[in-house]
Order: structure tokens, then sequence, then C-alpha cells
């Protein structure tokens, strides 16, 4: 009778546990659809707009539109990666995407609305040049992402004062002015660094690998890309010995591949322990005097704690062609807004992602955007610029023109490559370069991935 | 009168043994769905090439992912990477472990404190263990060579995480610093196992620290080093979050580890199924070296 009650016991347990396990998933599906009348939209996306920027977003959008939820995560790269995966692998994802070009946009083509009619009044508001971009990055038939700003790859940004103290006059050009300003500075301030460059982090490397081989050549990793020329072709070769000859002249420094881009080499920088560091275009707001603060009081300049500059002028120029010539920089869209394929399934949503992307590449949502102060796109709206409000000073504010001027009119190639894992080799290679490994043997491991 | 006992006995028997598995049977189910299944997929998965979205877009390949998986030199190098961390990690914790338990025997003066002091790092996020160590290991200014430079050690300063030859040991270093801890938890509670009267009769036969250390506790312990070998083991070739966050598998490929690798392939380059090869290999190596040393154990005890 005991082990009768037992296992009566056992099953009802069980049965209840599954029981209490569907009802209540099933109450939660209840809760959901009959919580809300709204529309809710899911927006993710990687870095920006930042959290902060979404809170004004949100409430600008859903000022506009009441009847309009919009619901938004921002993510590190990484883990946005990792999280798109699971979410589109199990056929959902979030209803807004934001998008990439390049890996990131090969990746998730498939599951990606084409914007070309539905978005259609939006996108003819916008630079015809970088419409057409988006279209050549989504294979040219489509266009899978509505490009919210542009940006390029690679700037000196620089302490102008200490350039002053140093008697520096002339921004670097070529290999040897820069070496003659790193003289003047390593005599001037022998406790700084002249220059950095965070060679730690694998999602800048990739960068710093196209920039030396498009100085070589403009376009050649885009050729590369395609096919049309392999890895380790003389020319790649070339440029590598660009990188080894200034890490033997001292210009980059071994350390530099301890050194990550954030937090050790925009932190030396703004503590006043660097001259020059070298970054995109995006960080431009660091140019920004820190007396400048937004809303919340923050400064527009984010120096990762680094205050000990606040009283400094800062400026940027495009990172000399070391294998002469014009400089060159990469980019294009680097950012876009994508759609989430399934929502052709249901118009209400579609037709309230559509607004959400008309509000934020062309409506007021652009001013939270790449129209405030201090954002480090450069609008895809024709005629719109960036906001110069809080670049008060020569250096900065020929900073900005230098950065936007190259971005839009000097452009030798797109960043990055179709292929996420030659991408991350392009990196790996740059670091056994830099670290003294040989150039072609280097070259072919990065070609073998390239034919895997 | 006696059969009918037998026929009762094996009826209560049977029915113990079916409420047994009753009461197992929900444990067993979501284990079968959560691990079993996830287990059995993803070695189906490694015989095929796919970008980890599209089923219908899976690829039937055979062994080939395996064949590429060996015959890169990065997998042998991250191989040999996880290998020199357990062996060094595994080791050095096991003793610092065991000697800090032994010095923090409860009755000395402040023991508590001074566990409580040890064991911190263990409840830290790794995040904020690694944050700390790429401050001591910063090339510029970091603790470490500002440190050598202020005792005139310069020579000696390095690019610590950029340096191929000692990126790999700072990565023990932050690992052993984060997880003695734990071993010293371990190694206490195996110390309460020994009878305080071995401990007062190796004193009086005139045993000296080392002696007691090597002839009574070390023996003695076999139970709790096999616990801490296991889980540094099994631990070590799972080994991600400090190597992503002090290093991302660099300088090049100098601190690779199969779950770097692993992470590369799914979340970065979209190589579901090669991916897949790789926690392959990485299961198999765990249950290798755990039945390994259960059996040493095992043989042990016998002997």
């Amino acid at each position: 009778m005991k082990t009768t009650s037992k296992i009566i016991l056992a099953s009802m347990l069980i049965f209840c546990l599954m029981t209490f396990s569907v009802m209540a998933s099933g109450s939660q599906e209840e809760a959901t659809d009959s919580g809300s009348k709204k529309i809710v939209l899911t927006w993710w996306t990687w870095s920006l707009p930042t959290v902060e920027d979404f809170v004004v977003i949100k409430k600008g959008f859903e000022e506009k539109y009441p009847n309009i939820e919009l619901q938004t995560s921002v993510n590190q790269m990484d883990d946005y990666r990792t999280k798109l995966q699971a979410e589109f692998s199990s056929g959902a994802g979030p209803d807004i995407i934001g998008m990439q070009p390049g890996s990131l946009l090969t990746q998730y083509n498939p599951f990606l609305m084409n914007l070309e009619g539905p978005a259609g009044d939006t996108l003819s508001k916008l630079v015809p040049a970088v419409v057409a971009d988006a279209k050549k990055r989504s294979g040219g038939d489509s266009i899978k992402l509505a490009p919210l700003g542009s940006a390029a790859t690679m700037f000196v940004y620089y302490n102008a004062t200490y350039f002053e103290q140093a008697g520096i006059t002339k921004l670097p050009t070529d290999l040897e002015s820069m070496k003659e300003v790193i003289a003047k500075l390593k005599a001037t301030f022998p406790d700084k660094l002249p220059l950095t460059i965070g060679l730690k982090d694998s999602w800048f490397n990739g960068d710093v690998f196209s920039m030396f081989a498009n100085m070589v050549e403009p376009g050649i990793t885009e050729k590369a890309d395609n096919g049309e020329i392999k890895w380790n072709d003389p020319k790649f070769v070339k440029a590598m010995e660009i990188l080894k000859s200034l890490v033997d002249e001292g210009i980059i420094e071994k350390e530099a591949l301890g050194v990550s881009v954030y937090e050790d080499s925009i932190g030396m920088w703004a503590d006043g322990k660097a001259v020059m560091h070298i970054n995109g275009g995006w960080a431009v707001g660091m140019l920004s005097n820190p007396v400048n603060v937004n809303a919340e009081g923050k400064p527009y300049a984010d120096r990762r704690g680094g205050r000990a500059t606040d009283n400094d002028v800062f400026g940027a120029f495009p990172v000399p062609n070391f294998a002469g010539g014009e400089p060159v920089v990469l980019g294009g869209i680097d950012m876009g807004l994508s759609l989430n394929k399934n929502l052709e399934k249901d118009p209400a949503k579609l037709d309230a992602a559509l607004k959400l992307l008309d509000y934020m590449l062309v409506g007021d949502g652009r001013t939270y955007q790449t129209g405030k102060p201090g954002a480090g796109l450069i609008p895809s709206l024709q005629g719109a610029s960036l906001n110069k409000s809080i670049y008060q000073d020569k250096a900065s504010s020929d900073g900005v023109d230098a950065i936007v001027n190259a971005t839009n009119n000097n452009m030798a190639g797109p960043r990055g490559v179709s292929n996420p894992a030659v991408f991350t080799q392009m990196g790996i290679v740059v670091q056994n370069v830099v670290a003294g490994n040989d150039i072609q043997a280097e070259l072919d491991s990065l070609q073998l991935v390239s034919e895997k | 009168m006696k059969t009918l006992t037998t026929s009762s006995l094996q009826k209560k028997k049977q029915s113990e043994t079916l409420s047994g598995y009753l009461f197992l049977a929900p444990i067993l189910i979501l284990m079968g769905l959560f691990v079993f299944y996830g287990l059995i997929y993803v070695v189906r998965l490694s015989f095929f090439k796919w970008n980890g979205f599209m089923p219908e877009t899976m690829e039937f390949r055979g062994l080939k992912n395996y064949r590429i998986l060996f015959s890169d030199p990065v997998t042998i190098k991250a191989l040999i990477n996880v290998f020199i961390f357990i062996i060094f990690t595994v080791t050095i914790q096991m003793f610092l472990g065991l000697l800090i338990a032994l010095l923090l025997r409860p009755h000395l003066l402040g023991s508590r404190f001074f566990r409580a002091i040890f064991y911190i790092p263990v409840t830290l996020s790794t995040v904020v263990i690694a944050r700390t160590f790429m401050g001591l290991y910063e090339p510029y200014f970091g603790l470490l060579n500002t440190f050598l430079k202020a005792i005139g050690q310069e020579n000696l300063t390095r690019t610590w995480l950029g340096d191929p030859n000692t990126a790999l040991w700072c990565i023990i270093a932050a690992n052993i610093f984060q997880w003695t801890g734990a071993q010293m938890v371990y190694y206490i509670a195996g110390l309460t196992t020994i009878p305080e009267e071995i401990f007062e009769a190796s004193q009086i036969d005139g045993a000296g620290f080392w002696k007691t250390l090597g002839s009574v506790i070390w023996p003695n312990l076999w139970p709790t080093h096999t616990t801490v070998i296991i889980l540094g083991m099994v631990g070590g070739i799972k080994t991600f979050d400090i190597v992503w966050l002090l290093t991302q598998g660099g300088p090049g490929n100098a601190t690779q580890f199969p779950a770097t690798l692993l992470y590369q392939a799914v979340a970065k380059n979209s190589q579901a199924g090669y991916g897949a090869s790789i926690s392959v290999v990485m299961i198999a190596i765990s249950v290798l070296l755990s039945a390994l040393q259960l059996n040493f154990n095992k043989k042990r005890q016998e002997g």
C-alpha cells in the first residue's frame, strides 16, 4: 500500500509539473497577446544608438506614433553576432536589425527584406552614391540595408597642445614627415608615447591590414575579396613590409600588440601619456573639449576616464600614405538599418517598421543620432553634415572637416571583406607580422583561409 | 508461506524499483532533452558543412571537418596550449590550495578571515579579474612593468599579453589567482576527514611537517585530489572567458584554446559544422582525461 502510494504520488508530481509548465507558457502567451494593443517593434543593435540615445529616440518616436512601442537592445559586437545567430537560426530575430556592410550583411542577407520598393520614398532623400553603395553591398539586385551613416578608417587623433609645445607646425603627410614629428615629440616629451595603436583587438586589426594594403594599391582588398587577386600576391607582401618597416623604425611599437583600442589606447591619449593615437573616423567626438556635455551632463568626448588633458586641444588627420601618395581611407556605410523578412507577413508591423526607418534616416530621429553633437557617423541625408557646435577651436574643427572630407570624397575602397574568416585572419596576419613572423608565410595562411 | 513471502518481497522490490525510476524520470527527461539530445545533435552536425542558419543548406561532408581540424596547425597549437594550461593551473592550484588549507587549519588565529580573503577571487566575475590583470600587464604604464622599471630591471619588462612567449603564462597566472581559493576550500573539507588522532600519532612518532605531509596528509587526501584534478581538467578544456578577455587568442594565434577556436568558428566565421567537430573533440578529451584519472584512482585504491 505504501509503495503504491509512492508510485501514485510520483506520477501525480510528474503530471503536475508537466501540466504546470504547459499552463505557465500558455498563460504567458495569453498575457502578451491581451496585454497590449500596440504594435511592438524590436530593434537590436551594437554600440549605436547607445542606451542613452535610445531613451531620446524611443520617446520622440512613440510620441509621434503612439500606437507603436519600441523595444530596444544594445550589445557589444561579439555578443550581438551570437544573439543574432541564435535568433535567426530558430526562424525568429528582431524586427529592426542594426546592420554593418561586409560579413554581417553577407551572413544575414537571406533573412532581410528588400527595401528598394517599400522604403523607396525614404531612400530617395539620401545621398545617391550612398544608396548605390547600399545596393552594391546588398548583392547588386536589392537594398537590404538603409544607410544610417558613413564612416571611414583610419585617422590619427593628436593632441594639438603637445604638438605646439614640441614646435610642430605642420601635420605629417608621409613617412619622412611622420618620422620627424615622432623625433620632435620624443625629444620634447621623453616620458610620453608619440603614437599608440591598439593592435590587441581582432576587430581592429582587419582594418589595419586593409589600410596598409590599400596604401600600396587602392581597392586591392576588394579585388582580393572578389577573387580577382590572391591574398599572398606580392602587393600584399609589400603592404606588410611597410607595416614591418614602421615597427623597425619605431613608429609603431611591438608593445602595441598588448594595447586595446579603447581601454588602453584612447585612455593613454586622453590621459596625456600619448600624443597621437590611431582610430576610425567614428571617434570624432573625442576631439570635443569635455566642457561640452550632453543633457545628462556627460562629455561628448568619451575619454575613458582620462581627464589629464581637459584643457588641451585635439585634432585629427588621415593616416599618411606610407607607400607614398595621397592618404587612403576605407569605409562607406558604417551602419544601416535592416528589416527582418518576417515583417512581410505582417503588414501592420511592416508599416510601423518603415515609419521607423523614415524617422531615423530623414526625420527627427536623425537629429538624435547622426545629427546630434558628438555623432561619429557622417549622415546619409542629402545636404546634411556633422553637428559642429561642440568643436569650438581650430584644430578640432579642422579635424572634423578632414574626417568628413575624406569620408565623402576620398574613399579608396570599402572596409572589411565578405568572408568573416578572412577578416579574422587578416587581423592575425597583422599581429604576427608586428611580432616578427615571416610575411610570405603569413599571407599564404591568409590565402588558405580564403580557400577553405 | 515461504513462497508467499518471496513473492511479496519480489513485488515490493519491483514496486520500489518502479517508483525509483519514476522519481528519476523528470531529471532524465530534462537531461535527455537538454544534454543528450544536444550531444547527439552536435556529433551529427560535425559531419556537415553548415553556416548555422538555414537547415536546408546543410551539406553532408563526412569526416572532412575532422580532416581540416587535425591538419590545421592552429588546432595543434590550441591543443598544446590547453594541455600546458591544464598541467600548470591544476598542479599549481592543487599545491597552493593545499598549502593554504594547511596554513589556515581551524585552530590558527585569524584563519577564518584569511580563508575569506583567499576565497574572494573565486567570487569575482572573470571580467573583473581580467580587467585587473590587464591593468597589471599593460605594456607602457602597467603595474608589472612600472614595478620592474622602479627596481632597475627594465630589461625584464615585456609586452606581457602582446608577446607570444609570455601571453599564455599571463593567462595561466590570472587563472591560478582566480581559482586557487576554490581548491583551498576542497582541501579544507578534505582535511576534516582525516582524524585528528592520526596527526597526533605522527607528532608522537616525531614526524615533521614534510614527513606528515608526504606520509599522512597527501595519501589520505586522494579522493580530494581526484575531485580537484577532474574538475581542473574538465574546466581547463572548456576555458574560454579569461582567454578571450585577455588576448582573444592572440597575438596571432599564440593563445588559441579549443574553446576560442570554437567561438571563432561558430560565432564569428559562421562555420557551425566545423565548430561542432571542435566541440566533439573537446568532449572526447574531457571524457578521456576524466576516465584516465578515475581509473588511476581506482587502481591506486585497489593497490
